[in-house]
């Protein structure tokens, strides 16, 4: 499929509409547009000029900037870069990510296992690229064949220079005097600056060459220095590196054969909640889940907690780890079989949950109990009908995969012969080494989905008989290192965590979570409540819509539901309370007016903006855009728009459509491994608050929907970009790729209308002059 | 264009000064005397609080002066920073000094009666920092090749005496740092002249660290202020979090000038859960919730009011309760990876028994059984890995750092006057019992010795060949390079270290060698700004003030013209500018400055100056 994909793609390329132009990218991590847009206003007292100089120079008054941009989605590095990459809603939701049925962990920042793996020629892309890549959807380098391409280290990466790895290490000394060198040792080495001032080198030779059309630099520095310190000096001192390798590289471009014909981009993923007054407080949800009040569960994370503090936190592969719990209710020291939730912390003001599906847990503890098998089969009867519907469609997946993996193995074998090291870099190389990494996968995929339907197929099979000989073994009936499938909100809001007196000890996850208090906190701008809501999925009437519930207390809850309307999504904001589902599904609420104190505080912000009375406006069907444009200067900024982003089970239609009876299958089968790996609760931290556990980020963090975290930087200059241009209006991730690919003329207008997200039209030069012109006019007449 | 990660950080230095967020406190004023021969002494001198000092409140304690060379005359480009004093710094007693050889010996043998009128010695010459280095890699290269092998008590007598030295030294270079982090720039001295000074003291405390440049100075200083500043964050959050794991109360401490870099866990002396699960790990305390020390505690308490989740209020909240408070423990949140326990109020004498251990452990391995890193490799392997798990592990294994925390905190509670007075003496009092070096006089005995070397530095400003005589001699050991021969300078430093430092070579200053200084240093500073300008941006008209860079090219082409050593490097220098700035007027003058180079006249060397008036001293 990719590399139906990669030729299309080229082709398009190829048949460019109008004149292709070059583009140049400068990609830099959580930089947060408020602080950049503090230090361009702020003057140096000593020059006289901004704080910001190139900044200023290159995109204030020769550019132009997008001053209201905003993450859509969650602030956090792996779902925002997708999107900014291809346009497309959201594939990827969080840094890590994990298959319920398989436990199968998606780690998308971790850089190692993707070098070692391109190493022995077993990966071809970074994790994230590749999960797109089955999904089917590209990325915006995929437009440019890859002889015309520069791409830096990054997220999204396709493909390993190591001769950027190789010139890190040797330019490092070759481009010091002996004297610099003993400077810089007693200051003591940093690798990381060298593989920046390599990348730096290369972009900057690639300028020369008129041939490569799409380079970009991705720059870190900034989300790490912030992560770990609140330090104002700290923090200007790696902006204003960035704002002088931002004048390099407009220079290297001004100096290039094709200046006239190339646009530089500043972009940047989120922002940061960072504050010089405020420590960025942690709270370990790691502990609150294995604690007795919080289920005992068996916990599983991407990274070690206290990574630094462990001999194991420098194992740089780890992707996995368990965190038992001492205080389980009915898994005592059974962590490695039975852990019982998957979480991912990063972004650090949010966390992602999965929690073991509860039917399995009232399961095995019945199980525990042999006594019960008449509730035993009862539950098993009650899962029956849609266990086997799963069994099923599994069943049809399945053999769709094996078929597929058949033939691809076939291909690969075919095609598998000793490359001369001069090929290495083409694409045909590149594409083989891209099918056998997908065959590995799909065969994980095989073998973890057919393990999965064996063992629902096993508890599907099981009879009253079995109980009447010998007492069956949990550990064959009940599959191991499986989470199944998804909870409902019933579940969460009565989840067994163990033997109880009527049955089941339960668990109210809503009402838990929100109920968090600390004793120790000493800052009074932060609240002893770390957990600000909860949001999850739920079920709604209506079958063409979706509903997503915010829980912030038992009085204080809302609705957002959203629907696919005549001018694309459209949402809706109901307050509610006493939100319940019942076992079978059935959930009940109690509308509420308008109020102040509701989720996401939209009523009672000053800086909501709706026509006439505010109630009336809110409690409407609003398209995306309007509520945007309403909500995006709140303190939640597009709150409203990011969650129904995060937590919808849409997925972005793949380039090329399914045709053939198993390409649909296989389409369903994607569409069910990135389900199995959404959340099942997403919880937003208070203000100020984290849940990091890795280490600790007292500077500052992101990942929640507070507009210092959302409000990102989008700034341009170069051909055609009107200069000095301020846009005001408010624009999403959504809107970064086909913007680029107008203005640089790579898609057709009708292309760019099956976009999800709005061109910025602003930027069109035509409708610049013609405004241009227009007040021109007016302002001769007057 | 690849040093530019270096020098954007030397042309930021001047800005990051205006995030100071240490604001100087009240009570630190600068004081400037003006010395004989152009110079000025910029002091930093505080008021103790109140009942500092043996209740003599309200003293002086002059902290650091530093020597300014101005050339007599109001023009800052031919200033030099020389020497710095730290005033509570005074050289060791006789007693002390044979203290200082014994190993083992764990006790201040400084007396409460000691005076010192002398005339203080420097910490630092700022302008000569290299020259500490020879003797210091002598010292070293002496004490492995020469006494070490003589036996065990010459080995661990020396090192002994050597160890305890340098921390002494170091010691008052941390309290120097402590101090002028929190100085905010002032009319005496710039951000610049701050940061140049600190990040000299810093490096002064490593093997090599005075030979790094002047230009990474600045580089040095923000790596680690933005370190401290990680360090500091890390640990308050950590041990945040722990005391909320743990059942204990944290709060965060301001002490003297230090914002923050303290830290006390509290326990509630009551109503607390003894059965309370405990983890000790980063705390390096024993359960709290153990034992009756609580019901026999006599010392200092608090009441505090807290509310139904257990969160500290305020009083008037409705609901709150109160609650007497004990102290536990008092951190320092600058130690790496892990704060540091600095005061165990339950077990008071535990962290210096801890820091004895370590020592002692050090002195046996290497002071007794010879066992030195290069010396022995299985030890240096074994050593090596040992510390590197103990650090992953979180425990504090830098000594330096260590050695840090607990001089920074004894200073910062002597000049304290935030603290609640009965919790800073009962904090004096425990950490007064910490002082582990023979050579070391306490700090009482230190503001009088510093009052007292103070009023001795004055009057030696003042006087004809006091201070005087030492500008004179600086200003010729930097004018050397261009009056003598590599071989000369070889010999004058041969002969000054074989007289351990009496014989000093001087040329006497004449008015041509003057003009030559100041021409040099004027043509340092322009250089530093412009190449500051030419490494930090790749358009100098972007980012800088293209009147002040003309003015530069200005003074760089006038001096060239007049030192023909210096004209190529200024021909270089303006081609540099030129090819870097499209500012029209610039250019213009860069072209002009090439013509007006280029046409000057050849003149005679300083050289021929000297052989006409020259003198040893």
């Amino acid at each position: 499929m990719s590399i139906r994909l990669a030729g299309l793609l080229a082709l398009a390329a190829s048949l460019a509409w109008g004149a292709p132009k070059r583009l140049v990218i400068l990609k830099v991590d959580g930089l947060p547009k408020d602080i950049v847009q503090k230090y361009l206003d702020e003057r140096d007292p000593l020059s006289g000029k901004s704080r910001l100089p190139w900044l200023d120079r290159i995109f204030r008054q020769q550019g132009a900037s997008v001053d209201n941009f905003y993450v859509r989605g969650i602030s956090l590095s792996a779902p925002s870069w997708s999107m900014l990459d291809t346009g497309r809603n959201l594939v990827i939701r969080g840094n890590a990510e994990y298959d319920r049925y398989t436990l199968r962990v998606y780690d998308y920042l971790n850089f190692f296992p993707f070098y070692v793996g391109y190493a022995r020629a077993k990966r071809a892309d970074m994790p994230g690229v590749e999960v797109l890549d089955e999904a089917g959807v590209p990325l915006l380098i995929d437009r440019y064949p890859s002889g015309e391409r520069y791409q830096s280290m990054q997220l999204y990466q396709r493909g390993v220079s190591w001769e950027t790895l190789g010139g890190t290490l040797v330019h490092r000394i070759t481009s010091r005097t002996p004297g610099q060198l003993f400077n810089e040792w007693q200051l003591g080495f940093e690798l990381g600056k060298g593989v920046n001032e390599q990348v730096e080198r290369e972009l900057i030779a690639k300028l020369a060459d008129p041939n490569v059309r799409y380079l970009d630099f991705f720059v870190g520095d900034y989300d790490h220095v912030g992560h770990l310190t609140n330090d104002a000096a700290s923090q200007y001192g790696v902006i204003r590196q960035l704002d002088t390798l931002a004048g390099r590289i407009w220079t290297a471009i001004q100096g290039s054969e094709l200046a006239d014909q190339t646009i530089f981009v500043l972009v940047s993923d989120h922002g940061m909640n960072t504050d010089p007054a405020v420590i960025s407080q942690g709270y370990s949800l790691i502990d609150f889940f294995g604690s007795a009040e919080g289920g005992g569960h068996h916990v599983i994370t991407n990274r070690h907690p206290l990574t630094e503090y462990k001999l194991k936190g420098l194992d740089p592969f780890v992707s996995e780890v368990v965190t038992p719990s001492a205080h389980s209710f009915y898994l005592k020291d059974q962590a490695d079989d039975y852990p019982t939730a998957l979480l991912d912390l990063d972004g650090n003001e949010r966390a992602c949950v999965q929690l073991r599906n509860n039917r399995l847990n009232e399961l095995q503890i019945l199980l525990q109990r042999p006594r019960d098998s008449r509730a035993i089969f009862q539950l098993l009867d009650e899962q029956r009908a849609s266990w086997e519907r799963t069994l099923k469609e599994l069943d049809e997946e399945l053999g769709a995969l094996r078929r597929l993996i058949a033939r691809l193995d076939a291909t690969v074998k075919s095609t598998s012969v000793k490359w001369a090291k001069s090929h290495r870099k083409e694409g045909a190389y590149l594409d083989l080494r891209r099918q056998t990494a997908q065959l590995h996968s799909w065969q994980e995929d095989e073998v973890g989905y057919s393990a999965y339907a064996r063992a629902l197929a096993r508890l599907l099979r099981m009879e009253p008989k079995q109980f009447e000989s010998s007492k069956p073994k949990t550990d064959e009936l009940i599959p191991k290192r499986v989470m199944g499938d998804p909870n409902t909100i019933y579940d969460l809001q009565n989840y067994a965590v163990g033997p109880g007196t009527d049955g089941f000890r339960r668990v109210n996850y809503f009402e838990l979570i929100t109920g968090v208090r600390v004793r120790n906190n000493v800052q009074a701008q932060v609240s002893s409540k770390p957990v600000d809501f909860v949001a999850v999925r739920c079920p709604v009437e209506a079958p063409d819509e979706e509903g997503i519930w915010v829980y912030e207390s038992e009085t204080s809850q809302a609705l957002i539901l959203s629907r696919r309307g005549q001018s694309g999504l459209e949402l809706r904001y109901v307050p509610v309370q006493g939100l319940r589902q019942d076992r079978s599904g059935k959930v009940t609420y109690t509308e509420q007016p308008w109020r102040d104190g509701l989720p996401l505080r939209i009523f009672e912000d000053p800086q909501l903006s709706v026509p006439g009375d505010r109630a009336e406006w809110l409690s409407g069907w609003h398209t995306d855009r309007e509520w945007l444009e309403a909500v995006h200067q709140t303190a939640y900024s597009n709150a409203i728009i990011g969650l129904q982003e995060e937590l919808s089970r849409d997925l972005p239609a793949p380039a090329v459509p399914p045709k053939s009876a198993d390409e649909i299958v296989l389409r369903r089968f994607e569409e069910r491994k990135r389900h199995l790996a959404q959340a099942d609760l997403l919880i937003l931290a208070s203000n100020h608050w984290n849940f990091n556990t890795r280490g600790f980020n007292p500077g500052g963090n992101h990942g929640s929907f507070f507009r210092i975290s959302t409000h990102s930087v989008f700034m341009l200059a170069g051909a055609g970009i009107p200069e000095g241009l301020r846009v005001e209006r408010p624009y999403d991730s959504l809107s970064f790729m086909p913007t680029l690919l107008s203005l640089t003329g790579l898609a057709s207008p009708d292309e760019l209308k099956r976009f999800p997200g709005p061109v910025i039209d602003e930027f069109d030069p035509n409708r610049h002059r013609s405004e241009t012109a227009e007040a021109s006019l007016y302002n001769c007449c007057r | 264009m690849l040093r530019c990660g270096r020098f954007c950080l030397t042309a930021i230095a001047v800005i990051v000064g205006l995030f100071a967020e240490n604001a100087s406190d009240e009570r630190v004023r600068v004081e400037r005397v003006p010395v004989l021969g152009g110079g000025e002494l910029i002091t930093l001198i505080c008021q103790l609080p109140q009942d500092a000092a043996s209740g003599k409140a309200g003293q002086d304690f002059p902290l650091i002066s530093i020597l300014r060379d101005t050339m007599g005359d109001a023009d800052p480009s031919n200033d030099a920073l020389r020497s710095v004093w730290v005033l509570s710094y005074a050289r060791p007693s006789i007693f002390q000094r044979i203290a200082g050889t014994l190993p083992f010996l764990y006790m201040r043998a400084g007396s409460s009666q000691r005076h010192d009128h002398g005339v203080p010695v420097p910490i630092f010459d700022m302008g000569a920092a290299g020259r500490r280095t020879f003797p210091k890699v002598t010292r070293a290269v002496l004490q492995s090749e020469m006494l070490d092998t003589i036996g065990i008590p010459v080995r661990a007598s020396t090192r002994a005496y050597s160890g305890n030295a340098t921390d002494f030294r170091n010691q008052h270079v941390w309290q120097a740092l402590n101090v002028l982090s929190s100085t905010s720039p002032n009319d005496e001295l710039s951000a610049s002249d701050l940061e140049r000074l600190q990040a000299r003291l810093l490096l002064s405390t490593r093997m090599l660290g005075d030979l790094v440049s002047e230009s990474y100075l600045s580089a040095a200083f923000n790596k680690e202020n933005t370190a401290r500043m990680e360090t500091r964050g890390h640990n308050w959050e950590l041990l945040r979090q722990k005391a909320e794991e743990d059942g204990l109360y944290f709060q965060p401490l301001s002490v003297g000038f230090n914002k923050s870099a303290h830290a006390l866990l509290w326990i509630e002396s009551h109503h607390y859960d003894r059965d309370m699960p405990f983890n000790g790990q980063f705390l390096s305390i024993a359960n709290p919730f153990e034992g009756n020390w609580l019901e026999k505690w006599k010392g200092y308490k608090e009441t505090w009011y807290l509310d139904a989740n257990g969160a500290r209020v305020d009083a008037d909240i409705p609901g709150a309760r109160p609650v007497e408070m004990v102290p536990v423990a008092l951190y320092s949140l600058d130690h790496p990876r892990t704060p540091l326990l600095l005061v165990d109020f339950r077990r008071p004498s535990m962290p210096k028994r801890r820091e004895m251990m370590r020592r002692a452990v050090d002195q046996v391995t290497v002071g007794v059984l010879g066992l030195t890193g290069f010396g022995n490799w299985p030890f240096l392997a074994g050593n090596t890995a040992w510390r590197f798990v103990r650090t992953r592990w979180g425990a504090a294994m830098d000594r330096t750092a260590r050695e840090r925390a607990y001089a920074q905190l004894d200073h910062s509670l002597f000049l304290d006057e935030s603290l609640n007075p009965a919790l800073r003496r009962e904090l004096q009092r425990r950490v007064d019992g910490f002082a582990m070096n023979p050579m070391d006089n306490g700090m009482a005995v230190e503001a009088r010795i510093a009052r007292e070397q103070y009023a001795a530095l004055v009057a030696f400003a003042g006087r004809p060949g006091g201070l005087e005589k030492t500008l004179a001699r600086d200003r010729s050991m930097e004018i050397a390079p261009e009056v003598h021969s590599k071989g000369s300078r070889a010999m004058f430093e041969l002969a000054h270290v074989a007289t351990f430092g009496r014989y000093q070579h001087t040329d006497r200053m004449n008015t041509e060698l003057l003009a030559e200084v100041d021409r040099e240093r004027r043509f340092a500073w322009h250089k530093r700004f412009l190449e500051d300008v030419l490494d930090s941006t790749p358009r100098a008209e972007v980012a800088f003030d293209m009147g002040q860079v003309q003015k530069s090219l200005d003074a760089i082409t006038e001096i060239g013209g007049e030192n023909p050593n210096l004209r190529e490097e200024s021909e270089q220098l303006v081609r540099r500018v030129l090819a870097q700035t499209s500012d029209a007027m610039t250019r213009q003058r860069c072209l002009e400055c090439l013509q007006r180079l280029a046409k000057l006249p050849v003149v005679s060397t300083p050289a021929a100056a000297v052989s006409a008036d020259n003198g040893a001293q």
